[in-house]
């Protein structure tokens, strides 16, 4: 009897240890929901005509964002092979980061969070390959014009600011996925607050550059609905310690939720009239 | 032992990794299209519902029309206007916004808008004095004056058809102005897509509100209804109409086409039927109701029609044009004008003074609107052309568009005769006839004077007709420099307009000719900003091919702006021979 206890035990050890070594599709997170998110926020209720590009944008940023312990191959082998985008890493252990649903904390904090000078070090490599696999997708899924991703030149404004976009997309995502707070967390805040950077204000930023037309009584709505929220959560958040108070946390998961709403009620709107993602997506609207 | 607690501990471990690696923070629940609650009221549900339905059907109407962008700016200007921000919820609002973004895209540059607006207004203006040539034509009862002869040009004159803007005076604009009325395949095909981007977000709202389906048009029903409203087979028209109640009674236009269709085919009663349930639905998506204030002109005179001379007619007439007072904004001069008339049969039945004052203040107010209009025409004209900047931004189409009203400008300054602005002088005609009728008062005389010509340049520069706008004119007689020469007749171009007309007869003894092929061929401008230096030469073939003897007489009437009431102004030249040399030739001398 002792000894199938022990024998038990020592097999629910090697499944459980089974389990966590076998790479598998990124899913530090439900990856369908991040990329029912990206969906609604990228199209609205409209149906995707190109499921490949929309595809590419979801595995890269699957991978660019919340690929950790291991697990990714076959998404990065899927973007390079499948939907053929060059330049990437051959394998995910170039970038890979473990730590378990902490892998937040190194790939979460910002579009432009610099770790290797706030942390000490860029453990998953978010400055130098990470963020390049989003970036190079974005720009070799539309058309940016021949410059952009060129060496020296960089990403052009618009390739920047919806490869910004998708990742904020996706961190806002886990802020509606947070129904509890926890103090393990570190993804970017919603606003600043007394930190370096805010996800409001950065989507606030980005979204000048994604959007050329600044006149348009939708892109002005949207900035102000935006800065609404923002004034909003000013009035009970300051710093993460404010978030410890259940009541005040309950409101903060509030506004993310407005966040991802405002996103879904605008970008479709904004995003249709830009001329690289008409070509791809609704090239009957490309004019003359 | 130890091997045994050892493997429990990494068990345990193992299996708590597990569940906070994929269970703890894993997103439950599969409905992501759950809405973040925007506090809707129920009433402000309806009216997104109400709004996107018009939305639907307008921009339907859009792409149906052969002349697109001549209904779209209509569309645009009805929607920026005109609609209630605050009855429609957050979201709706926001599609709306985008409807109107897409929209803005597509209008023409706004010269050429204006301009064409402007000829729009001229047209409709004449139809008007057509309709009802003398201005208080109602009071006096005549029975080929009534108020159904004023509908035709207020409602039924198309704001999308070409024979809205054919005029005999604009014809040097046309050339420039009728290119581009219709939207390219790829604006049509925007205006589509954010139509169905309209249709997949009232479904969105029918569910999450629990809306009755038949309360939110299809796409189908929409396309319907729009052909329907395009048949000019008004018996078809009104078929598809009956068959298709259930479908379309919650939807307001529904009802207003009822109206002008059983109104076209006679059917009065049903038309009054129609607009009263209109009536019953309470729209409210718009601040002032400009569909439903096109239509009660056919309410009115449907009341007329059904009612007769019972006294329910007054009641039901004076209901109506209330109606249409309060729904309508500043720059509804035409409505307006029809309002007043409205009083003025108003009165034929009343015998109350106090209607004849409303319509005399409704016409004060279209004249006090009206006169910024005219101003800007005779600023534009005494002063040089000024071309408008080609901005680098716009669309190569719209720069061309530009371009070509700059080309425009100085091709029709060279035979520019000064302005007058149709809709205001309408008014004029009928403010004063109602001042007489009233017998105003001297301070309520200096007052409206004042309006009208307190400007520092005259309120018509075309000095007859601002003469005829006096109430006590003590202006001398003028005089005017002609001259004539055969086929030539130079004559001041302050005694001209783009209306006016010449008539030259010539006396031979008992033989009388009568010429009237002038045609203007320039206008020479001595100094600019000052007209009595502007000289105007016409020319006529006739009268060059006119073998003039001696003693001929010329006689030339003016009629500075044809239709009005101001004075003609005339000339007289008598032919002498002479010889120059030996060769014998013609002098003319002016007689009178």
């Amino acid at each position: 009897m002792k000894k199938r206890v022990e024998l038990a035990w020592k097999l629910i050890a090697i499944l459980l240890a089974i389990v966590l070594v076998i790479p598998g599709k990124v899913c530090a997170y439900n990856s369908d929901e991040h990329d029912k998110f990206l969906r609604e926020v990228l199209f609205g209720n409209t149906a995707v005509r190109n499921t490949d590009v929309l595809d590419a944008l979801n595995d890269a940023s699957a991978i660019a964002i919340d690929q950790h312990n291991g697990d990714g191959q076959p998404t990065l082998d899927e973007l390079r092979n499948v939907y053929k985008i060059k330049g990437l890493p051959s394998s995910v252990s170039k970038f890979n980061v473990g730590h378990g649903y902490l892998h937040r904390n190194y790939t979460h904090k910002g579009w432009n969070y610099d770790y290797k000078k706030n942390d000490g070090d860029d453990e998953a490599h978010w400055g130098d390959i990470r963020k390049d696999i989003l970036l190079k997708t974005v720009n070799q899924s539309f058309d940016f014009g021949f410059l952009s991703g060129k060496p020296l030149l960089g990403y052009s404004d618009q390739c920047e600011g919806l490869a910004a976009l998708i990742y904020y997309v996706h961190v806002l995502g886990d802020h509606v996925a947070n129904e509890t707070y926890s103090s393990n967390y570190e993804e970017i805040p919603l606003i600043k607050g007394n930190g370096q950077l805010g996800l409001i204000e950065d989507l606030e930023y980005y979204s000048g550059l994604l959007f050329t037309d600044h006149s348009t009584r939708t892109y002005k709505s949207y900035i102000s609905e935006l800065d609404r929220i923002k004034d909003d959560i000013r009035g009970i958040y300051y710093a993460p310690a404010d978030l410890e108070d259940p009541e005040i946390y309950e409101q903060y998961h509030g506004y993310a939720e407005e966040i991802m709403q405002c996103l879904k009620d605008y970008i479709p709107l904004l995003i249709k009239k830009e001329k690289f993602f008409q070509k791809v997506f609704y090239p009957e609207l490309v004019g003359k | 032992m130890r091997n045994r607690v050892i493997n429990k501990i990494l068990a345990c471990v193992l299996a708590a990794t597990i569940v906070f690696e994929t269970g703890y923070v894993c997103y439950a629940t599969e409905d992501d299209t759950t809405t973040v609650d925007t506090t809707a009221t129920s009433s402000q549900v309806d009216n997104s519902i109400a709004m996107l339905n018009y939305l639907t059907v307008v921009t339907q109407e859009i792409n149906a029309s052969s002349n697109s962008r001549l209904f779209l700016e209509e569309a645009y200007s009805s929607l920026i206007n005109n609609t209630s921000p605050n009855a429609i919820d957050k979201r709706t609002k926001t599609q709306l916004n985008d409807m109107l973004d897409t929209i803005d895209a597509y209008r023409m540059v706004d010269v050429k808008r204006e301009r064409l607006q402007y000829i729009y207004e001229q047209n409709q203006a004449q139809a008007l004095r057509e309709a009802v040539p003398n201005p208080l034509g109602l009071l006096a009862s005549v029975q080929s004056f009534n108020l159904r002869s004023l509908v035709t040009s207020i409602v039924y004159m198309a704001i999308d058809s070409k024979a809205s803007y054919d005029t005999a005076m604009a014809q040097a604009d046309m050339q420039y102005l009728q290119d581009g009325w219709e939207l390219d395949d790829a604006e049509t095909n925007a205006l589509t897509e954010s139509r169905e981007q309209l249709f997949n977000y009232m479904i969105d709202i029918v569910h999450t509100y629990n809306i009755p389906d038949k309360d939110a048009l299809s796409e189908e029903a929409v396309n319907e209804f729009v052909k329907c409203k395009n048949n000019t087979n008004v018996a078809r028209r009104i078929q598809f109409l009956e068959s298709n109640k259930k479908k379309y009674e919650n939807f307001g236009e529904y009802w207003l086409l009822c109206a002008k269709s059983y109104y076209e085919d006679g059917d009065y009663q049903s038309c009054l039927d129609a607009i009263e349930k209109y009536d019953s639905m309470e729209i409210n998506i718009f601040r002032k109701d400009h569909n439903y204030a096109d239509v009660l002109p056919l309410a009115i005179a449907s009341s007329e029609e059904v009612y007769g001379a019972k006294p329910i007619c007054e009641e039901k007439i004076r209901y109506y044009v209330e109606q249409l007072t309060n729904n309508l904004e500043t720059e509804d001069w035409s409505l307006r004008y029809f309002a007043a008339q409205t009083y003025l049969e108003l009165y034929t039945k009343s015998k109350n003074k106090a209607d004849i004052q409303t319509a005399y203040k409704l016409t004060e107010d279209n004249v006090n609107y009206l006169i910024d209009e005219q101003n800007t025409k005779n600023s534009v004209y005494l002063n040089p052309v000024v071309k408008k900047d080609v901005p680098k931004n716009l669309s190569s189409a719209k720069q061309k568009e530009i371009k070509q009203y700059n080309k425009m400008l100085e091709e029709t300054r060279k035979k520019e005769l000064p302005p007058v602005y149709e809709p205001l002088y309408l008014n004029c005609d009928l403010l004063f006839a109602l001042a007489d009728e009233l017998s105003l008062d001297k301070s309520a005389k200096s007052r409206m004077e004042k309006i009208l010509h307190g400007g520092d340049i005259p309120l018509f520069l075309t000095t007859p007709l601002d003469n005829t706008y006096y109430f006590t004119n003590t202006a001398d007689e003028q005089s005017y420099e002609f001259s004539f020469d055969k086929g030539e007749l130079i004559l001041p171009a302050s005694i001209l307009s783009d209306r006016s007309k010449i008539v030259v007869s010539i006396t031979d003894g008992k033989n009388m000719t009568t010429i009237d092929d002038w045609k203007i061929d320039k206008v020479k401008r001595g100094t600019e900003k000052d007209i009595s230096t502007f000289k105007a030469t016409y020319k006529s073939e006739k009268a060059k091919k006119y073998k003039y003897i001696e003693g001929t007489t010329i006689d030339i009437t003016v009629v500075p702006v044809e239709g009005s009431s101001c004075e003609e102004v005339e000339a007289q030249f008598v032919a002498h021979e002479k010889k120059f040399v030996v060769i014998p030739t013609i002098e003319f001398e002016r007689t009178k």
